[in-house]
């Protein structure tokens, strides 16, 4: 998501990265990432819980689409790690518009399983567009 | 203990959430103020008048 940061910028969207990790951890990877956008913590997990995001099945995060991502993951060079935080926490992506009305949640069954930024972006383009399930 | 109704799903861990409560598109954002890794505080309403896009990941690392 972050290759499209120009994108995403030109409409005037604001993103915050969410964790549900302390925010030691929070530290750690905007020092690890270089990302741009704030990373805020969530430790009591209410804004996941909050948008359906719950635990992840195994044959989600063990099958054949999550080992594509880790796949796709090493070849730009970031070697997938034991996590060392929750592994079935489930994310996602929420976008809110301007009057604080959700007009895009998804959630994210595995890794790698994320909305194309096309889509969030057409969204925003056209706030009726919503994703398929 | 209360029965769930048939199809309420709960999450496995304390004060898990009901599926059936999760926001979708057409509700209200869920409120929050949450503090980031620099140390600023962020909440719903000092987003108000943009778009907010918020990535909510899973383990970091």
């Amino acid at each position: 998501m972050q290759q499209a940061e120009r994108e995403i910028e030109a409409l005037g969207i604001r993103v915050l990265v969410v964790t549900f990790e302390a925010q030691r951890a929070a530290r750690a990877y905007v020092e690890e990432t270089g990302t741009r956008w704030p990373v805020i913590s969530d430790e009591s997990r209410s804004l996941y819980g909050a948008y359906g995001m719950g635990r992840a099945r195994w044959r989600h995060l063990l099958g054949p689409s999550a080992l594509v991502a880790y796949v796709r993951e090493a070849v730009r060079g970031r070697v997938p790690r034991w996590p060392s935080a929750d592994p079935v926490q489930q994310g996602g992506d929420v976008l809110i518009d301007p009057a604080g009305i959700v007009r895009l949640v998804h959630v994210g069954a595995g890794p790698g399983h994320r909305p194309p930024v096309e889509r969030l972006l057409a969204a925003v383009a056209s706030p009726s567009v919503t994703l398929p399930k | 203990m209360p029965r769930r109704p048939h199809g309420v799903k709960r999450c496995g861990r304390p004060g898990g959430y009901n599926r059936t409560m999760a926001r979708r598109a057409g509700d209200p954002a869920f409120p929050f103020r949450l503090t980031d890794a620099a140390g600023r505080v962020h909440s719903l309403e000092s987003s108000r008048g943009a778009w907010l896009l918020l990535v909510l990941h899973r383990h970091l690392r």
